[in-house]
């Protein structure tokens, strides 16, 4: 049988270069974030989440088994309009629903924390790169109350629905969409975000129910995002998205405190693998299936984040 | 450092934003309500012990409880007042805890003492067991462990009154996060030899 010759490396090398180049310079529209909005054009996404846990990343990070089960199912809201060609969007994030439960314990439900955002196009081409400036308003409760006995009220305070502070958030986001072309004909869009969490202080209650006041500790956050999209009939309305995002807290292990396995307090650190399959249905509405999962983590649960939402554009 | 107000009843979460800013965040978002989270209990009827009550038996120094002997750990003792055992917190599972606590007996009274030293990680639950094991772990064993109350405070000195005969066999103290069943702290109590 006869062998092909394999290329020269300097062919090969060109051949390589050419493609990335090809690559390059084919850009496609793609989703959110680095995107921002035409005047004028808004997103709207529902979706809702659970997290089921009978584990948590403890204040040094190792998986502790918990004595009891935790769940946590929580309706969110997200929202883009865009103002100003290129320079303004907005961004409305909510958790209008939390609902969390210690199983054969306590319950706690409520409105969640949201969060603002200005997004803002500093490049639009040949990829795209936009600063954010978000802001965390604590429209959640921090520390429940419940009329019950001791227990009844540690319960409820060990599970706030959102973590009393304000804060803020300078980000920048990286965009690139390529493929679609004859060598390369899936298409991709890519995503890359850093920010830098300025926290202020939390509110939570002390054992003897009063409210307190804790300064908590700056974060680093991230998030890389691949999406791909097949380019066959009906299969080229999904979008499959890999992600990897984290928040990576500048809390020392034992300044970690009020958040047992709800993420939300002082501290809470984790580097979270999620996938994703979002679908365009018909004209601008969509839905999307998916998980998360952490790696590594602190005062989070450890369980599978499984989420499901209906989205709209125009 | 934690700072503490004086108000203990639940209240709107605009009430954590400051000044201009919550008027500024109050505008933009307009449709804030009250946020105060509902609790449903879901302990089986039997678990549930009725109102409301302080922490039982716990007080800070300078405090009194019906199962207060007096002196604190820091100050003198009474001639007929007996230390039993004394032993230090080490935090567990990650967190922090460091202090010294020590069981004194007056008469058939008992009461464990935190010293002012004392400090552990701010947990939602903290509830204080002794019990006879070595580990907790996730579970409350109603035969090994019982449960003293919920601290008072994170750190400082502070008692809590121990039933007659509950020190029998039991030498370790665990603050315990007993919403999520994860241990915090712990002291491994010594004797003392008179």
């Amino acid at each position: 049988m006869r062998r092909r010759r394999p290329l020269p490396s300097h062919r090969l090398g060109l051949l390589l270069l050419v493609g990335s180049l090809l690559l390059l310079v084919r850009e496609k529209p793609a989703q959110a974030g680095p995107w921002t909005r035409d005047r004028g054009h808004l997103f709207v996404s529902l979706a809702y989440s659970r997290i089921a846990a009978d584990r948590l990343f403890g204040a040094d990070f190792r998986i502790v088994p918990l004595g009891a089960s935790y769940e946590q199912h929580a309706l969110q809201a997200y929202a883009e309009l865009g103002l100003v060609n290129r320079f303004l969007t907005m961004s409305f994030e909510s958790q209008l629903f939390r609902y969390n439960a210690l199983l054969n314990q306590g319950a706690t439900y409520g409105l969640g924390d949201l969060r603002l955002g200005f997004w803002s196009g500093l490049v639009t081409a040949p990829l795209r790169l936009t600063a954010a400036f978000l802001i965390g308003v604590p429209s959640g409760d921090p520390a429940p109350f419940a009329s019950g006995d001791d227990e009844a009220q540690l319960i409820a305070r060990s599970l706030p629905t959102g973590d009393g502070e304000v804060d803020f958030e300078p980000r920048l986001s990286l965009g690139y969409s390529f493929g679609g072309v004859r060598r390369w004909p899936l298409q991709h869009y890519m995503v890359i975000e850093a920010g830098y969490w300025i926290r202020t202080q939390g509110r939570s209650r002390n054992p003897r129910g009063q409210f307190v006041t804790s300064d908590f500790a700056d974060a680093f956050t991230y998030r890389a995002e691949l999406g791909t999209k097949l380019p066959f009939r009906v299969l080229e309305r999904f979008w499959i998205i890999l992600r990897m995002s984290g928040v990576e807290s500048f809390a020392s292990d034992i300044a970690a405190s009020f958040t047992c396995a709800t993420g939300l307090g002082n501290g809470v650190s984790y580097n979270a693998y999620g996938f994703e399959i979002a679908a365009r249905i018909v004209r601008g509405l969509g839905a999307n299936f998916g998980l998360d999962s952490a790696l590594r983590a602190r005062c989070v649960a450890a369980g599978v984040n499984l989420k499901a939402g209906l989205t709209y554009e125009f | 450092m934690d700072r503490t107000d004086t108000q203990e009843q639940p209240a709107p979460c605009r009430a954590t934003l400051d000044g201009a800013a919550a008027a500024w965040l109050g505008l933009l978002v307009g449709l804030l309500p009250a946020c105060e989270a509902r609790f449903v209990d879901l302990r089986p009827e039997s678990e549930r012990t009725g109102s409301p009550s302080q922490p039982s038996g716990m007080s800070t120094d300078g405090g009194s409880t019906p199962g207060d002997l007096g002196e604190g750990s820091d100050g003198g003792t009474q001639p007929s007042e007996v230390r039993v055992a004394i032993g230090r917190f080490e935090g567990r599972a990650g967190h922090g805890g460091s202090g010294g606590v020590a069981l004194y007996r007056q008469g058939s009274a008992l009461e464990l003492r935190f010293d002012a030293d004392f400090t552990v990680s701010a947990v939602p639950g903290p509830a204080i067991f002794l019990t006879s094991r070595a580990d907790m772990g996730g579970s409350i064993d109603a035969q090994a462990d019982i449960k003293l109350g919920t601290l008072s405070a994170f750190n400082g000195a502070q008692r809590i009154a121990v039933p007659a005969g509950a020190d029998m066999g039991r030498r370790n103290v665990f603050v315990y996060c007993q919403p999520f069943r994860v241990e915090v702290a712990k002291a491994a109590l010594m004797d003392v030899t008179q």
